[in-house]
């Protein structure tokens, strides 16, 4: 079964990100704030991270970046969700490694979608 | 200016024709005609005011042939003709302030000649010459200015055809500067409208990012009720009622966050309107309280609330920040509101006690969990869990409230009451002012001699706290007895014969247990029967606080005879003791500014780099910093004077810097404004602290600049280049140098290597360019010592972590 980590401060997202992806079949872990998923990412190695970007401690950004730059994760896509919309915050976060960015609010279903897309259906 | 000059030149064409045509004239007087004719049509071409006064003056020498020429103008600021420009040698005094009254006498009694008036300086002796002053009127009628003409030699003055010269160039003269004085008003509003111009693009940059992060305030809750309301579409025939009641409350409750956070945003839009931190406000609490109450009763309606406000009629004035205490207000009250059910009761209490205002807001909703009642106020903080009050701060939190209160030296503190429900009490000190006996301040670079620092310090407490009598006890040598170094409304006789030994007296007893004491009533106290070492009380209570650094006790400060007569109660204590550390940093700073500049005498002008401050063993980096700071500023030939405000500068600068505006600074996505006006509020609030230590306004201007960057991108003010004191310019070196050499939360300290890059690259930027490159200059004569004090640093932590590991320490 693919492995998802979800990384978000806010406990609802982290639910509802938790029951898209469930309903998918995948499994999911979580993390609170970006120091506790780079330690998971580097322990469990997921398939596929999801990071938001305004998490205390590290950003989202900078867990991007330090897990882009991680022999260990450099290979496990990474999709950015923010609030943040501007051109040079999407930038930002595309510079930072990150294969997408989503801004909130979004659609659970389209965040499954991009997992997907990522990954390949089961059947790839 | 075009088509004027056109009719000038015209004017000028026609007067001349007028003197030329018309008459027979001699060949001498048609050159002297064409003379009059270049002068003016010199005149007209110039635009700029001082050119003009310079060159009338100098044509009404060569045209006129006079030894003399001084053109004044009307000044509105002065209320006088003022002298502007001259021309020729120097012959017989000339007022220099002419104003209407005078002017009026000296023509009155004048004679005349052609169009001026023969005067005699009022204020000269009789024999002095006179002057031929002639009035310069422009065709308007206004009186621009005066040609005071002198030493006519052997021509005498202007007369017949010559007078005719003169009353032409008068006439000129006073058109041209006419048109310059309109160039120069021209000019200056130009000024103006570029200040202004970067002014609204520093508020424009203000803007965007508050703009910024509004967008994220808003659509964090607003992201939770899309993303639910979807799943609710997608997935509502195959949910069970519990999870579908679980996600209906989600979506509900995140739409009332969103509501507030757009309350929320509405007030920052009304902060927007004060972009200026000022320093001495005065503000109305009980206004405050009054105006804000409206809003909140119209809320405790529509919920089914319960709204008590307690506040008195009558103004309650406190040098507070207007704008952060109605931040407090409205989040205290607010918070109230979201955790009390409908039929429940909030009560917001403003009261004064003696000494300080209390501020209390209490509901009887569902309480805080205990073992969260001591971590609500930390950043970040979140309590998960359904029925859990959730701090998780979505724009203003409570992390905020403990940072104004901070700002303004108070405390604030939540406990659950009896009954049930939650209550926030907030204490902020009064700062009467400090009335000092006028020292005479010599011209030495120590600002403070002897005890006076001590002497003011204690004026200071006894100001917060509305209290007559104060001392402090510091331990003699050998750390076994307390003996008074300062005292403030106590006989003389009791301050020489005060000591008392550990555990013994009320200070002994204080020092011993290392916390706060206070004693309601000496009489009942069995300490008071030792009545020969204490001193003597006219009112009953006593309170005593231990100033502690790490381990070590400064000494104890003691307070009694409250002014207003009342005894000392609980809420003086907490006061007190959270001013304590604030003296302790001051105290501390003191004695390694004493310290400092005697090494700074010592110097007298030969750079010793390798000379250690202070006791060698306990170097340190702050030391180090300091040091280096005032062997660039000796290197670079600053004076004594200057050196010793720096070096005061430097001991107290980050004085008003508490912990907690390192959390701001860490946190990610920018600042709100309330955080902004917090962060750059923390250089006010150093000069706040020190100003009832009357320091060198030369120091304050140090430490207010302390913060800009050499580019102009610093704060409070936003000063550039030179403009920024060279003492703060070197401050901000240091301070910065010290930060990248100790480790931080979100970074370990960075090597000396490393750090002298980063300066090294910021030159221009943060730093001066020319101070970076003396700075690191002395930064590399004592890397040595640097390096060492890092490594030792290290392994000490490294014995630390060790210990704390359980992992037996390496042999």
């Amino acid at each position: 079964m693919r492995k998802v980590l979800v990384a978000d401060d806010e406990h609802n997202i982290r639910y509802i990100l938790d029951f898209s992806l469930h309903a998918e079949g995948f499994s999911v872990l979580s993390a609170r704030d970006g120091n506790e998923a780079f330690a998971q990412a580097v322990e469990e190695q997921p398939d596929l991270v999801i990071l938001d970007v305004m998490m205390p401690g590290r950003t989202g950004i900078e867990t991007c970046r330090a897990l882009k730059k991680d022999r260990r994760t450099a290979g496990i896509p990474v999709i950015l969700l923010s609030a943040r919309s501007s051109r040079e915050d999407r930038a930002d976060g595309l510079a930072a490694g990150a294969n997408r960015y989503i801004t909130k609010p979004f659609s659970p279903q389209k965040v499954v979608e991009a997992v997907l897309e990522l990954l390949g259906t089961p059947a790839d | 200016m075009e088509p004027l000059g056109g009719i000038l030149i015209v004017a000028v064409a026609a007067t001349a024709a007028g003197l030329l045509a018309g008459r027979r004239r001699p060949a001498a007087a048609e050159s002297r005609s064409r003379t009059v004719l270049g002068a003016i049509q010199r005149f007209h071409a110039l635009r700029h005011l001082p050119e003009l006064a310079a060159g009338i003056a100098r044509e009404a020498v060569d045209v006129l042939g006079v030894g003399r020429a001084v053109l004044y103008l009307w000044s509105d600021e002065a209320g006088a003709f003022v002298p502007r420009d001259s021309c020729g040698h120097g012959s017989g005094p000339c007022p220099d302030h002419l104003d209407r009254e005078t002017w009026q006498a000296m023509i009155r009694t004048a004679d005349r000649v052609g169009p001026g008036y023969l005067c005699h300086d009022p204020a000269s002796a009789a024999a002095a010459p006179p002057h031929l002053v002639v009035p310069l009127v422009t065709s308007s009628g206004e009186s621009l200015g005066l040609l005071a003409l002198g030493d006519p030699g052997s021509r005498g003055w202007p007369a017949g055809a010559r007078g005719e010269d003169l009353v032409v160039l008068a006439g000129q003269a006073a058109t041209a500067l006419e048109s310059a004085i309109v160039y120069d008003t021209l000019a200056r509003r130009n000024e103006e409208l570029a200040t202004a111009a970067a002014k609204l693009e520093g508020l424009d940059e203000l803007k965007r990012n508050l703009v910024a992060n509004v967008g994220h305030e808003l659509r964090t809750p607003l992201t939770s009720i899309r993303a639910y309301t979807e799943l609710l579409q997608r997935n509502i025939a195959d949910l069970d009622p519990g999870s579908l009641e679980d996600f209906l409350d989600v979506i509900a409750n995140e739409s009332a966050k969103l509501s507030d956070v757009i309350g929320d945003i509405l007030e920052v839009g009304r902060m927007q309107e004060e972009p200026t931190l000022p320093m001495d406000e005065t503000t109305d609490l009980s206004g405050l309280v009054a105006g804000l109450a409206h809003g909140w009763r119209e809320r405790a309606a529509s919920a089914g609330i319960e709204l008590v406000v307690a506040a008195p009629r009558r103004p309650l004035l406190l040098p507070v920040d207007r704008v952060l205490m109605g931040q407090l207000l409205t989040h205290l009250v607010g918070n109230a509101f979201k955790f009390t059910p409908a039929g429940g009761r909030v009560r917001c209490e403003l009261a004064e006690t003696g000494t300080a205002v209390r501020l209390r807001v209490e509901d009887d909703g569902i309480g805080i969990p205990p073992d969260q009642l001591g971590r609500i106020f930390e950043d970040f903080h979140q309590a998960d869990g359904s029925a859990t009050r959730s701090y998780n701060g979505q724009g203003l939190g409570l992390a905020i409230c403990r940072d104004i209160v901070h700002h303004h030296d108070g405390r604030i503190w939540a406990e659950n009451r009896p009954d049930g429900g939650a209550r926030f009490t907030v204490l902020l000190p009064r700062r009467s002012p400090v009335v000092l006996a006028p020292e005479a301040a010599g011209p030495s670079s120590l600002p403070f001699a002897g005890g006076e620092f001590d002497t003011r310090l204690l004026h200071w407490v006894s100001g917060c706290l509305g209290v007559r009598t104060a001392t402090l006890m510091v331990p003699d040598d050998e750390r076994r007895h307390l003996v008074i170094r300062a005292a403030i409304g106590l006989p003389a006789a009791v301050v020489q014969s005060s000591r008392v030994s550990r555990d013994e007296g009320f200070a002994g007893r204080a020092w011993a247990a290392g916390k706060s004491l206070l004693v309601a009533d000496v009489t009942e106290s069995e300490v008071t029967r030792r009545e020969e070492s204490e001193p003597r009380y006219t009112t009953p209570s006593v309170l005593c606080v231990p100033l502690r650094s790490a381990d070590r006790t400064l000494g104890v400060i003691s307070v009694n005879n409250r002014a207003d007569g009342r005894p000392l109660d609980e809420d003086d204590r907490l006061l007190l003791d959270s001013l304590a550390p604030r003296l302790v940093r001051l105290l501390e700073s003191y004695g390694e500014w004493t310290d400092r500049t005697r090494w700074l005498g010592d110097l007298r002008g030969t750079l010793r780099t390798t000379t250690p401050v202070g006791h060698p063993g306990q170097e340190t980096l702050r030391g180090l910093c300091r040091e280096t700071c005032l062997a660039t500023a000796r290197r670079i030939g600053l004076t004594e004077g200057e050196l010793g405000r720096l070096a005061f500068a430097l001991e107290f600068y980050d004085v008003g810097l508490e912990e907690v505006p390192q959390g701001i600074l860490r946190q990610p996505g920018g600042l709100s404004e309330v955080q902004r006006r917090l962060v750059r509020g923390h250089v006010h609030a150093s000069l706040r602290i020190l100003a009832p230590l009357d320091p060198d306004p030369g120091v304050n201007r140090l430490i207010l600049h302390h913060h800009e960057n050499f580019d102009g991108s610093g704060y409070p003010e936003g000063l550039a280049g030179e403009s920024i004191p060279l003492g703060s310019r070197l401050i901000r070196l240091a301070d910065v140098l010290e930060s990248m050499l100790e480790d931080r939360p979100d970074r370990p300290a960075m090597s000396l290597d490393e750090a002298v890059a980063e300066i090294r690259s910021e030159a221009g930027r943060m730093f001066c360019p020319r101070l970076t490159q003396e700075f690191l200059h002395e930064v590399a004569a004592r890397a040595g010592r640097i390096t060492t004090l890092q490594d030792n640093r290290a392994s000490v932590a490294c014995l630390i972590r060790q210990t704390h590991s359980g992992r037996p320490l390496a042999t």
